[in-house]
């Protein structure tokens, strides 16, 4: 159940939705993607609705909602040459482009492994690695912040410090509260569950 | 006191146990003796018949048995050998003792006599298969004796099929219980105790999941856990190919991990739509050879769709790459497709088609993507054998309805190439209509 809500989100902006389990968060997100069609109330990226079957609307906003439906039969780095060249990367600077972002992550050991092969932590990262390395303006994550150690949800903070330095905006929800104040530049609560 | 089959307390407790679980309609025997009763009936009516007919049109076959009495019955105990020998290999996927799903429970998880609940599941399987065994030995000699053949094959026939069924059942039994016990000469009551829960356990599942997808005629439970993927990295990694060829790479790299059991897939596909291309099945006075085959392209097909099934699968998620799905389904069917039409097509021009192949093989390959998508865009059964629960029939013809309609484009190409053609794209179309429905955003509450 999603409460009356309205909200702007401006380039370069880093806005943290925070609230109770079952406050609307996710169907939030999913709405803001284009996943989800509101039953009233309209959702529009530059004035145009917003459909996740658009590619408009799929080049500017990367939404990292529940665990990726990955492939079982290929690798991290497998995923992400996909990832790479299915939104139009060139051929030559993929590996570069990859590495890059494994990188960041601190996951370019687990390159050649399966998603099956990887704790939960890892997993998170990997699933992050894969909506960062695809073309946005908008970052959508679902408390991404979840079955990451103290160290990693620093990293993760930085990460999206520099997406948002770079004039990309980031929307996510998050339960870390110490986070959301070191990262966000603007907090929304949602109200609880009625 | 303990007996060999157990205590009579062991056995109230174990009656109690089945009271409950089969609520007092029949109990662990009673598939069994069905499959028993099936086997007989179709085995001696309709084996005899049949034999009689094979020996009446090829009377050079009737007249070389009656000749050569000990070759014949040296070529049964070969046959006999030989499948004795499969029976050691299949054992070591799918044993004699398999107490089905529910029944399996009494085995692993609770404390109930674990011999005299084998026991059961063992019974079976040696009723069944003993009486198919003996089954054949009475049709064969019996269709041979109505030929005008030589009576005692009858008795020969009866007696090498029960020794032959009782040594099929012990070879199948000791290929279970192989690596699972010091001795597999021990007598067959300790192999049967000596199994091991969790060889059950997996086993009975395996089953299960290949029986309901038999039964559908939807393979993907059973590949996801029948086959699982070799954890190799060869090729090591997609090639970087562009925006599409890509994707065709990835679907491709995914196939080569999966091990020889999409090379099966891929022979069972090819041999299907090569035979159903041929001049012969295409003219058959039958209209049910095409069909058939047709339905086993469909189904041999679902093990080369991966990349069509991962999509399908991730329906309702924000999507990972690039492209609009339409353009990923399309890249995930496009080879395969065309694979499929140039098999028909090249099968149908060698075998004297003529002009009308082409269009024999456009037909077929749209029918066969149309068909995927409906497998790929509805969600994989995830019930028990034979759907139990209420509306067990509608779920299960829902389960195999692109079987169904596969089944029926068959019917339809057999009317003609111009019919082929347009019943190919009737389905392609309702595949399509199907899957575009699934994609559509869901509405938030």
């Amino acid at each position: 159940m999603l409460p009356p809500t309205s909200l702007t989100v401006a380039p370069a902006e880093n806005v943290v939705i925070t609230g109770e389990n079952g406050s609307g968060k996710t169907t939030f997100l999913r709405v803001l993607t284009g996943n989800l069609k509101p039953t009233g109330g309209t959702i529009t990226l530059d004035g145009q609705p917003i459909d996740e079957r658009d590619a408009g609307t799929r080049r500017v906003i990367a939404p990292l909602i529940g665990p990726v439906a990955g492939y079982r039969d290929l690798t991290v780095a497998d995923h992400l040459i996909l990832i790479d060249q299915t939104w139009g990367g060139d051929r030559d600077g993929a590996g570069e482009r990859i590495a890059a972002v494994l990188e960041r992550l601190d996951i370019m050991r687990f390159g050649n492994r399966f998603l099956a092969e990887l704790s939960s932590g890892q997993r998170q990262l990997v699933e992050l690695s894969m909506v960062l390395l695809r073309p946005s303006a908008l970052l959508v994550l679902d408390e991404p912040e979840q079955r990451l150690d103290e160290g990693r949800r620093s990293m993760l903070g930085e990460v999206l410090r520099e997406r948002v330095a770079a004039g990309s905006s980031v929307v996510w929800a998050c339960h870390d509260r110490t986070l959301a104040e070191a990262t966000a530049t603007r907090t929304v609560h949602f109200p609880g569950a009625r | 006191m303990t007996s060999r089959v157990g205590s009579a307390e062991e056995r109230e407790r174990l009656s109690d146990a089945y009271e409950l679980r089969f609520r007092g309609e029949g109990g662990p025997m009673s598939a069994p003796l069905f499959g028993a009763y099936l086997a007989g009936l179709l085995g001696i009516v309709y084996g005899s018949v049949l034999a009689h007919y094979v020996f009446d049109q090829w009377p050079a076959i009737a007249g070389w048995i009656e000749d050569r009495p000990f070759a014949s019955i040296g070529i049964v105990i070969a046959l006999i050998l030989v499948g004795s020998a499969v029976a050691f290999r299949v054992g070591r996927t799918r044993g004699p003792v398999l107490p089905e799903p529910g029944h399996l429970e009494f085995v692993v998880a609770t404390d109930l006599p674990r011999r005299l609940t084998l026991r059961d599941a063992w019974r079976g399987s040696q009723l069944v298969v003993l009486t198919t065994c003996v089954c054949l030995g009475v049709a064969v000699p019996a269709g041979l004796a109505l030929s005008g053949g030589p009576g005692w094959s009858l008795a020969a026939g009866v007696l090498l099929g029960a020794v032959g069924g009782a040594v099929i059942v012990q070879a199948w039994l000791r290929g279970q219980a192989c690596g699972h016990v010091p001795s597999l000469l021990a007598p067959a009551g300790s192999l049967v105790a000596a199994l091991p829960g969790s060889l059950l356990l997996r086993q009975s599942l395996l089953s299960e999941a290949v029986t309901s997808s038999l039964m559908i005629a939807d393979t993907r439970r059973a590949r996801a856990q029948a086959f699982p993927i070799a954890l190799r990295r060869k090729p090591a990694r997609i090639p970087t190919a562009g925006r599409w060829v890509t994707v065709v790479l990835a679907d491709l790299t995914g196939l080569l991990r999966s091990g020889w059991s999409v090379a099966a897939w891929l022979i069972a596909e090819l041999a299907a739509l090569v035979v159903l291309g041929t001049r012969v099945v295409l003219n058959a006075d039958s209209p049910l050879v095409l069909p058939v085959l047709l339905l086993l392209a469909h189904l041999a097909a679902t093990g080369l769709t991966r990349g069509l099934q991962h999509h399908a699968g991730s329906v309702g998620e924000p999507a990972l790459l690039g492209l609009p799905w339409q353009q990923e389904v399309v890249l995930h069917l496009a080879p395969l497709a065309v694979l499929q039409c140039c098999a028909v097509t090249v099968a149908g021009l060698v075998t004297g088609v003529g002009a009308i192949a082409p269009a024999y093989g456009v037909g077929v390959a749209a029918a066969l993507a149309g068909s995927g998508l409906l497998y790929a865009h509805k969600e994989p059964l995830t019930g028990g054998l034979m759907l139990t629960g209420p509306g067990r029939g509608a779920g299960a013809l829902w389960a195999m309805h692109p079987a169904i309609l596969a089944l029926a484009a068959g019917f339809g190409m057999t009317l003609g190439a111009s019919t082929a053609v347009v019943v190919g794209l009737l389905l392609l179309a309702i595949g399509y209509a199907r899957a575009a429905a699934r994609f559509a955003p869901a509405t938030a509450q």
